[in-house]
């Protein structure tokens, strides 16, 4: 039987007539050897950098001191995991966390696409970039200086409790409230990073076919309908990609900023796994505890990673992998 | 055969070359990728200048004795500079005594290169990178073949644990031998040599402390407004009635409040007046009979918690003060917003600058801390000027330098030592003045960077050490003002400054920190919170027992006796 290239991947076994895997990986190396080439270098980056370093993770079932090295630490099994667990503070942490998050993804997901649908709208184009500038320059304040302006409007006679007066309320510190941890944290997050997370749905709008607006004009589709039954279609393929990415980081509340927020009056609220565990190391430089709450952290993280990734492709057929 | 397409593969000779050359160029892109990668891979020894130049010692120029013998068999010590050419000691360090900002590597530093030309010794200095965490670079530091001869950071807390795994060297039998001077200061004083030895009376390391004991371990109080006591017509508060009548009198005068950074208020402030030792952080002190004991638990810090609730109440305590820094209570203080605060004898020098600056008439000073009306005072904020950094010998150091290090080490504890070590060379930073003290000269004084910054330029001891920091040091490092404050915060109470504290040289054996571990972290959060809860009012403290009660069950009685185990050992030592 004679074998043409037709540039086809499946091969057919001369023998046998199957398809057989060596094959198939044969072909497909002759045809693309340079661009698996290219991407040699990444791989080598993610082997050393990525999964390499994974088996330190076994030192959340050791005592780790430096000085002895991974291998020679004493093994403890569950012991960290356990004393996490069973902390009398355990429920509080993962109910301020999962709240903190869960809030965070609430408010905080729709927040840059409604900015880049709004964006998207306007006609102007020196306007367009004018509010695309302003909304993106918080994004490169550093946090501990957003932190600081944060706690100086919050004060006492800060800036808020002013305008709370102007308006007939009483005047107070807002951080030593519990109510309005939330509310504080979830605002300074959007409007930090509003603009920078809009930049890649600006980016997906791009790419909607104009034809599309114009057979909507001329079914006689205002401005309004056109964007729920046409840009919000186009961009939805990007929105479910970031919305499964960052529910995989649902446990992934950014310490930094609590730590630069929250004191004890308000505990109760803003303490979550990461503050309390960063207490905790500084007794001790206890790095099994921190790896053990690390490694719990990434194993839900990943639940929720994969579950939201088979929900949205049994929903809407569309996933990450 | 229908539907293939033949390609013609014989080109042109252009068009190989040129296919050719894209191979070339994308085969050395890859190249060039994999280097750029690998460059991570390069070993970190953590340190700087490998193959550095020493300066040669210039000379005995400086040296009391001129007889050092350099090329004797075994040579016996006659003074510093040694002269031992053929010896380099590596040195890491990993706070205190760091590489200033200004330089780059320890040759440009007049205190690291200077050191060596005193001793007469070659030494490789060694730092963590520049903005990484001290205990981490030493820790990783740790993990390597190799380690460098003398180690220099915070590790006293897990000396028993480091000799243990044979990292640190046991130095007792050389000591009093190869360190007289060290050897016979940590003699001088109980304290110092409890502090000095490992539980099992083992010594092991060089450690910081302040020349007058506790002096500026008491380095904050309260401050009060002068200039508005004066116009009342009051005189400085001294017991807690005192300061009811000030605080109402400010409050209703001035609208001023008391305030204070949260960082420094929750230490203790002015629980002594009620025979309390904290405010909100988790305290365990030393009480009449030496047993170990939880502030928080104590029926004094109830009293305590009644006093400033009904201070906060009356609103007579800033709203904002579990929030402060120092540079918010700074703006504060020069806004007229309080009258009556908490901070460090620093920081009063700024406020000071900032009153001058403002021309407002600001006076502001230290105040002493309050007596309770029945004069108690259980406390005072301060310690025994006993730093927890130490400089150990490591077992990588070889016996034959072993030696060496240690007279390197203690040359900071003899007399010529201690001058070169807070004040830096005489004749290139400092000389002595009329009265016959050191004082600094213009290279200092008149340095761009800032008195303080260039000060560490030359002299070890600003911050940490392992020396003896001279008391002089601070008196030329601060405003006057700041030195009468520390004064009269120290002075009048100095019995009650250091004996209640848990000593910071107590030892933990790895299974009373792994008890530890589990128990501490969640009652020093409960106690903390409950502390602000209690203050605000949002908690009653008639529910004190219950809190109590509390502390108990999350095993308050198991963290005292271990700590009581431990401490007992301290004292038998």
């Amino acid at each position: 039987m004679n074998l043409v290239a037709n540039g086809n991947l499946t091969t057919v076994s001369r023998v046998t007539g199957h398809k057989t895997l060596s094959h198939t990986l044969q072909r497909d190396f002759k045809l693309n050897k340079y661009k698996y080439l290219i991407i040699l270098p990444i791989i080598v980056y993610l082997v050393l950098f990525a999964y390499k370093p994974m088996y330190g993770l076994i030192i959340a079932f050791k005592d780790y001191r430096p000085a002895l090295g991974i291998a020679a630490s004493k093994w403890v099994g569950w012991k960290h995991f356990n004393n996490f667990f069973h902390d009398v503070y355990f429920w509080r942490l993962i109910r301020n966390t999962f709240s903190i998050s869960g809030l965070s993804i609430l408010f905080g997901f729709p927040a840059p696409i409604l900015l880049a649908l709004f964006l998207n709208e306007i006609r102007v184009s020196w306007f367009k970039r004018t509010i695309q500038t302003i909304t993106y320059m918080p994004y490169f304040i550093s946090m501990v200086v957003v932190c600081s302006l944060v706690r100086t409007y919050v004060q006492y006679d800060g800036l808020i409790s002013q305008l709370a007066v102007a308006l007939g309320g009483e005047p107070q510190n807002y951080l030593m409230v519990n109510k309005y941890f939330y509310p504080i944290y979830i605002i300074s997050d959007i409007w930090k990073n509003i603009g920078w997370n809009s930049i890649i749905y600006l980016a997906a709008l791009t790419s909607i076919d104009q034809d599309q607006y114009e057979a909507a004009r001329i079914d006689g589709a205002g401005r309004f309908k056109q964007m729920i039954h046409i840009t919000l279609p186009g961009l939805l393929p990007t929105i479910t990609i970031l919305f499964i990415l960052r529910m995989g980081g649902i446990l992934n509340v950014g310490y930094e900023k609590i730590l630069l927020l929250y004191n004890e009056g308000i505990y109760e609220v803003s303490d979550v796994i990461s503050t309390y565990t960063y207490r905790k190391g500084i007794l001790n430089a206890a790095y099994s505890y921190s790896t053990a709450v690390g490694l719990f952290n990434s194993v839900v993280n990943v639940t929720f990673l994969l579950l939201s990734n088979f929900i949205s492709r049994k929903t809407t057929e569309m996933s990450l992998f | 055969m229908p539907g293939s397409v033949t390609r013609s593969y014989i080109l042109k000779k252009s068009e190989e070359v040129y296919l050719m050359s894209k191979k070339v160029l994308s085969f050395l892109l890859i190249i060039i990728m994999l280097f750029a990668i690998l460059t991570g891979c390069t070993k970190n020894t953590g340190g700087t200048g490998d193959d550095t130049q020493t300066p040669k010692p210039a000379g005995n120029s400086n040296s009391a004795d001129d007889n050092s013998n350099n090329n004797e068999e075994t040579p016996e010590f006659a003074g510093y500079p040694m002269n031992k050419k053929d010896i380099e000691l590596t040195w890491w360090v990993g706070q205190g005594y760091t590489l200033n900002e200004a330089y780059a590597t320890p040759e440009e530093s007049p205190f690291h290169s200077l050191l060596q030309e005193m001793v007469g010794v070659k030494i490789n200095w060694q730092f963590p990178t520049a903005g990484t965490d001290a205990t981490q670079a030493m820790n990783l530091m740790l993990a390597s073949e190799t380690l460098p001869d003398i180690i220099f950071n915070n590790i006293m807390k897990d000396i028993e644990r480091y000799m243990e795994e044979g990292i640190v060297r046991d130095l007792t039998d050389d000591m009093e031998s190869y360190s007289p001077a060290y050897y016979s200061f940590i003699k001088s004083n109980e304290i110092y040599d409890k502090y000095m030895k490992t539980d099992s009376g083992k010594y092991y390391g060089y450690g910081f402390f302040r020349e007058d004991g506790g002096w500026n371990d008491t380095y904050q109080g309260p401050l009060i407004r002068q200039d508005w006591l004066d116009e009342l017509g009051l005189e400085s508060p001294k017991t807690i009635s005192d300061w009811d009548n000030v605080l109402k009198a400010f409050k209703d005068k001035y609208g001023a409040v008391f305030s204070g950074p949260w960082s420094r208020v929750k230490a203790s402030t002015i629980s002594g007046a009620f025979g309390a030792y904290t405010l909100a952080d988790y305290k365990l002190y030393i009480d009449e009979n030496n047993k170990v004991q939880l502030a928080q638990a104590q029926p004094e810090w109830k009293d305590y918690l009644t006093k400033l609730h009904e201070w906060w109440e009356a609103g007579l305590i800033d709203k904002d003060l579990t929030t402060n820094d120092d540079a918010a209570v700074r703006t504060k203080a020069l806004n007229g917003v309080t009258g009556l605060a908490y901070s460090s004898m620093g920081q009063l020098s700024n406020w000071v600058a900032d009153a001058e600056q403002a021309g407002n008439g600001a006076n502001w000073v230290g105040l002493q801390y309050p007596k309770g009306d029945d004069g108690t005072l259980s406390m005072v904020f301060g310690g025994y000027g006993i730093g927890s950094t130490v400089a150990v010998i490591t077992t990588s150091c070889p016996d034959d330098k072993l030696e060496t290090a240690m007279r390197v080490l203690d040359y900071a504890y003899t007399e010529d030592g201690n001058l070169y070590w807070n004040f830096g060379k005489q004749g290139e930073s400092w000389d002595y003045d009329e009265k016959g003290e050191p004082a600094y000269l213009d290279v200092v004084t008149n340095d761009p960077d800032g008195l303080n910054n260039a000060i560490s330029k030359y002299g070890g001891s600003t911050w940490s050490g392992s020396c003896i920091q001279a008391t002089k040091l601070l008196y030329l490092k601060n405003k006057p003002v700041a030195i009468e404050a520390n004064d009269t915060w120290f002075y009048p109470n100095e019995d009650v400054t250091a004996k209640w504290t848990f000593p910071s040289g107590v030892t933990l054996t790895t299974e009373e920190s792994n008890t530890l571990d589990e128990v501490v972290s969640s009652i020093s959060t409960y106690v903390s919170e409950m502390a602000v809860k209690y203050m605000t009012g949002e908690e009653s403290l008639d529910n004190f027992d219950a809190f109590v009660e509390q502390l108990n069950s999350m095993g308050l009685p198991t963290v005292l006796e271990t700590n009581q185990a431990a401490y007992d050992r301290f004292l038998a030592r």
